[in-house]
């Protein structure tokens, strides 16, 4: 578990991507400060970290079919699957503190966090970086703040709940899925 | 089809005269337009595209009615045509997925092989496949956008009756030309970025409440000449705090996406010798 974790740590830390993507989080996030969004600099921060989510996810499934190299070294697919989960916390879970923090609102990182861990399970659910931004960042920026305002009579789940529930339905595709 | 005429497109030789050009044009494009409605996230796109302004209406019905009862709109002939703003994200995702489809690996074996080589192989002239790419696009995105704004624009007619104005057929047409535009400004991004996860969050979180675009307005006015939200003002009289004329909206967002789209082939051929 340790050994699996820490090899996906590694992988996660050694990503080109997910540095650029890190970087232009922090970046907009203090540019567009000073601009004084009406709900803070943090929603801008929370775009970054989606896409972060969902590279870190999706780049097992890009060209080259990495995931087949990470499930032989590691066969227990409900194993891989926490030790991704427990890496990508660990590994871009400072991203999203820093963030935070740019953003003048430290309480925030819990909220990045869930977005973090649902952007990787939506593209561990669908298994294409391009189709899974689309998917998030449509559920986040359009679906949602309409349902809020055009439906309030809708009960939306509480966002841990909502997020461990995608969390257990990942897991269970990722762990039944062929590769 | 294509092997038929390969050869054609292969020689280039053919160039010269009229009849081989125009038989030159229609097979990259209908090869082009194939390749799209084979890829399941351009379906995607098709559907959400066709489904996401109509249910609009339906969903936010009882919001628009009040808001317009209320005085909230300035202009209520506005109310109607506001959905179609939304539904354009399948637009959007039409225009990623014609270039970044060819981007990802042919085989899981070979990481390296791209769709694109073996496009190149088939139509080797770089300006050719692009502008086949960008007509097979607009003619889909305007086909959409087309059935779209007249399925929306009746339904917000048949749900809030004498509330709104008819629609006339132009602010319809401006609406179809804006959802190419946009079509054409995803596909020019996706070339200079070459990614599609750059261009759908760029263009996704401009067109939702958290736009930059919008934020930058309130920065200086001049920011709503973006090629992203100065469209807009070609069919809603009222955007933001700015009143931009509808063909002067029209004409700088054409010759934004048409400047972006010479960069972006321009950085292409560069990349692609």
């Amino acid at each position: 578990m340790i050994t699996a974790t820490r090899a996906e740590v590694i992988k996660l830390a050694t990503l080109p991507s997910l540095k650029v993507t890190a970087a232009l989080t922090w970046a907009v996030t203090i540019l567009l400060r000073p601009a004084g969004p009406e709900r803070g600099a943090v929603p801008y921060a929370q775009i970054g970290v989606l896409v972060l989510g969902v590279l870190a996810a999706g780049h097992e499934y890009q060209g080259g079919g990495q995931i087949r190299a990470a499930l032989l070294a590691v066969p227990r697919r409900p194993l891989l699957a926490v030790a991704k989960a427990v890496a990508l916390l660990a590994a871009a879970g400072p991203v999203a503190l820093v963030a935070a923090l740019l953003a003048g609102e430290p309480g925030a990182t819990g909220g990045l966090l869930l977005d973090l861990l649902l952007a990787a399970s939506v593209a561990t659910i669908m298994r294409n970086p391009v189709g899974a931004t689309a998917a998030v960042l449509t559920a986040y920026e359009i679906v949602l703040p309409l349902v809020r305002a055009r439906l309030p009579e809708v009960a939306l789940p509480p966002a841990p709940v909502a997020v461990a529930a995608v969390a257990v339905i990942a897991t269970v595709i990722f762990s039944r899925q062929t590769v | 089809m294509v092997n038929g005429h390969g050869a054609a497109g292969r020689g280039g030789a053919v160039q010269g005269r009229g009849g081989a050009v125009r038989g030159s044009w229609g097979w990259p494009v209908r090869a082009e337009l194939r390749k799209l409605l084979s890829l399941p996230t351009a379906w995607v796109g098709l559907v959400l595209g066709l489904v996401a302004a109509p249910l609009l209406v339906f969903v936010s019905a009882g919001g628009t009615r009040k808001a317009i009862e209320e005085g909230f709109h300035a202009d209520p002939s506005d109310a109607a045509f506001q959905p179609l703003g939304i539904g354009l994200l399948g637009a959007l995702i039409l225009g990623v997925v014609v270039l970044s489809s060819e981007y990802t690996s042919t085989g899981e074996d070979a990481p390296g092989a791209r769709q694109l080589q073996a496009t190149l192989a088939a139509m080797p002239r770089r300006g050719r496949l692009l502008v086949a790419k960008g007509v097979a696009l607009s003619l889909l995105v305007a086909a959409q956008g087309a059935i779209t704004s007249v399925v929306t624009l009746t339904l917000s007619r048949m749900v809030l009756g004498d509330l709104v104005p008819a629609a006339s057929p132009g602010r319809a047409a401006a609406v179809v030309l804006y959802w190419v535009l946009l079509g054409l400004l995803a596909y020019a991004l996706t070339l200079i970025f070459r990614s599609g996860v750059v261009t759908l969050t760029v263009l996704i979180v401009n067109s939702s409440v958290v736009s930059v675009s919008y934020l930058l307005t309130k920065v200086t006015p001049l920011a709503a000449y973006l090629p992203d939200i100065v469209g807009a003002h070609m069919f809603l009289h009222q955007v933001g705090d700015v009143h931009i004329a509808p063909v002067t909206a029209g004409v700088v967002m054409t010759a934004w996406v048409a400047a972006l789209l010479i960069l972006g082939g321009w950085m292409f051929r560069r990349r692609e010798p």
